[in-house]
């Protein structure tokens, strides 16, 4: 199961995450950053905030600094989101079923928030600036509790996702971010913290008795968190883990050397439908309008924030995703040897089990066993599904399944019924 | 391009009405595709356009009964069942039986468990299985020639470049077969009970390791039981009853694995 490799460095470890899917979609990002054209409005996105019920503390119309609280958590006041930028909030838009869609700030001039950061104990900064909910814990996939802490903190410092940008060029970039980062995170907790990487692009620490450096070898989904913490730390028996992604830990390390917010972020801005492809410096939050028109072919059609499977349609770049997407019409997905099984399935037999092909188990976490746990979830049999290690998994680590072409079915929300049952949480 | 959630469940148009539409499932399709040569090789031989017909008739009786009862599509894999159980009853065997045993292999291998998808047992397997034990004497003795299991082979490796059949099984079964250093071997049969019975998806384990057992289970199955066509037949269908067996066995060592790596990180 684990490959050991490589004798480079002591604690210099590799595993295998094998299997995975290697995606052809065309429009990879060339691996220059550029600067995108000026943003001109920013928002806070419903979906980035998860089993959040918000609390508005602004309304539209007011002018809010950069990192002023504009929401808090209505059960965990302490948890805050904060302004991405300065302006004005322009307006609060509501979904379906009156769900927080975006909560728009126009940008403009204004100051920026400024930080104590020079307390012991890291948390109530973290809290106050709202980078506190740049973690989110497993199992569940939840923002964590105040006050909480973890039994393993897992830092992504890689990504498979198709057309992501390189970490190491935002790492290396922002190393003293990066490394102060990391620092803080040990003090906010005495446990392991794991840093996964891709094979020969390990970032620059030393590792430690605490701190562990651990590569990834494979195709998507073997970056994903999910399939890290399966591999090296499972979740259950009320463990919790947390996780961080390299941004998150980068604009921790920003926080505590300025004592305000980082205003950037380097993303790609990729696919079919891009006509130069390639790495932006854009703000977090920014509209997405604002930063792809310039760059947009005539058969452009889906513009997603995120990657192609678990990406999605937002007006504005997501707080966890590092990349933009643009699909063109007539651009198929391809799998490569697995071409010829994308189907188009009739209804009536598009929710049912997926045809138990291989191509199943490599869209997983390895040695997942990938049928029974789909068909505990089909089931709504959350004790086989927890015990069959779901709990590890969020989401965005069963999104690949719908894109085999063999059901679907909507695994994320039924991950999300079991996940919600296991937690006693409606 | 990206599927819309589909938790809500479309009933096929004609439902309603009480029609029973055809669910033309791509992988159904293939299988159809891939078993055509060997059909196309087979049909001049005698009884074989009687036997084919008869059995695509019992197969389309049974899936249409079912499906009115279950308010569900016909699933077009009736068909490729029905060319692989024409194609795999030894020779010489008597029409009617042939047909009774069918209609037992669709009914209690596939139709009962809700059908395909939701069968372990591969309805040709299954009537096979139940033509040699009920009907014993009139099963003809005689073997199907090489010819229809080569004409096969191109469709096979079709399905395995399309992912649909697993190399695991294939694997497993040369395996089992080289272990047991056969003698002589009904080449037709073997071939198309490997392909299409053996590692078919459904009759198959789930889990890629189980795959690799499943198949050297049939192997050795093969060789155990006389290494005749009939026991081809017989070491496909107790393999594909074995199958959930393998499942489980392969997951409850997943389970013991998670729960040491619980334990030990």
């Amino acid at each position: 199961m684990f490959g050991f490799s490589g004798t480079i460095g002591q604690r210099s470890r590799e595993i295998r995450a094998g299997g995975g899917l290697r995606v052809h979609l065309g429009g990879a990002p060339l691996e220059l950053v550029m600067p995108s054209d000026p943003v001109r409005a920013v928002a806070l996105c419903g979906a980035d905030l998860p089993g959040i019920r918000p609390e508005f503390r602004v309304a539209p119309g007011d002018t809010v600094r950069l990192g002023q609280t504009v929401l808090v958590d209505r059960k965990r006041p302490e948890i805050r989101f904060t302004a991405p930028a300065a302006g004005t909030v322009s307006q609060i838009r509501h979904g379906s079923r009156r769900v927080l869609e975006a909560l728009v700030i126009e940008t403009g001039e204004g100051e920026a928030t400024e930080f104590r950061t020079d307390g012991d104990d890291p948390e109530p900064v973290l809290l106050e600036s709202g980078m506190w909910t740049a973690f989110l814990t497993r199992p569940f996939g939840r923002i964590p509790d105040p006050g909480s802490r973890p039994h393993m903190i897992f830092v992504t410092a890689m990504d498979t996702r198709p057309l992501s940008p390189d970490p190491m060029i935002a790492i290396e970039e922002h190393g003293e971010y990066f490394r102060r980062g990391i620092a803080v995170l040990s003090r906010l907790s005495p446990q392991t913290i794991h840093v996964c990487h891709a094979p020969g692009k390990k970032p620059a620490l030393r590792e430690d008795r605490r701190l562990r450096l651990t590569a990834f070898r494979g195709s998507h989904p073997a970056g994903l968190a999910g399939t890290h913490i399966h591999h090296l730390a499972p979740v259950g028996n009320g463990r919790t883990v947390w996780n961080i992604d390299y941004p998150g830990v980068i604009a921790i390390g920003h926080l505590f050397v300025h004592g305000r917010l980082m205003e950037e972020k380097i993303i790609s801005v990729a696919g079919p439908g891009v006509a130069n492809p390639g790495l932006m410096r854009v703000r977090p939050g920014a509209r997405i309008a604002d930063i792809v028109a310039a760059e947009l072919k005539d058969e452009a059609v889906d513009i997603l924030s995120g990657d192609v499977f678990s990406g999605r349609r937002s007006e504005f770049l997501g707080q966890r995703h590092n990349q933009i997407t643009v699909l063109a019409d007539g651009g198929q997905l391809s799998f490569g040897r697995l071409a010829g099984l994308r189907a188009r399935i009739l209804p009536g037999v598009e929710d049912t089990l997926p045809l138990p092909v291989d191509a199943l188990q490599r869209a997983l976490p390895r040695d997942i066993p990938a049928v029974p746990l789909l068909r505990a979830l089909h089931a709504g049999d959350a004790i086989a599904a927890g015990e069959l290690g779901c709990l590890d998994l969020i989401e965005e680590d069963l999104a690949l399944l719908p894109h085999l072409g063999l059901s679907r079915a909507d695994y994320g929300i039924l991950l999300r019924r079991v996940l919600d049952e296991l937690s006693g949480k409606p | 391009m990206r599927p819309e959630p589909a938790i809500i469940r479309v009933e096929p148009a004609g439902l309603r009405s009480g029609k029973q539409a055809l669910a033309v499932d791509r992988p159904s399709l293939l299988i159809l595709l891939a078993l055509t040569p060997s059909v196309l090789v087979q049909a001049p031989m005698p009884d074989f356009a009687l036997r084919l017909g008869g059995a695509i008739l019992v197969a389309f009786f049974w899936a249409l009964l079912f499906a009115r009862i279950r308010r569900r599509p016909v699933n077009l894999f009736l068909i490729p069942a029905a060319m692989l159980f024409a194609l795999l009853v030894p020779p010489g065997t008597l029409w009617l039986p042939a047909m009774a045993a069918f209609s037992a292999g669709i009914i209690l291998g596939e139709q009962v468990f809700g059908g395909r998808g939701q069968a372990f047992l591969h309805p040709a397997a299954a009537g096979l299985a139940f033509l040699l034990m009920a009907f014993g004497d009139a099963t003809g003795s005689a073997e199907l020639s090489a010819l229809p299991g080569l004409a096969a082979l191109p469709g096979i490796a079709m399905l395995m470049a399309a992912g649909l059949i697993s190399w695991r099984s294939l694997a497993g079964l040369a395996t089992g077969l080289l272990v047991c250093l056969p003698g002589e071997l009904p080449a037709g049969a073997l071939i198309l009970a490997a392909g299409f019975l053996i590692a078919d998806p459904y009759s198959s384990p789930a889990l890629p390791a189980g795959r690799l057992v499943h198949g050297f289970l049939a192997g050795s199955l093969m060789i155990a039981l006389g290494g005749s066509h009939q026991a081809v037949l017989l070491a496909a269908f107790i393999a594909s009853l074995a199958a959930p067996l393998v499942d489980s066995a392969v997951t409850a060592a997943y389970l013991r694995r998670r729960r040491a790596r619980l334990d030990r990180s």
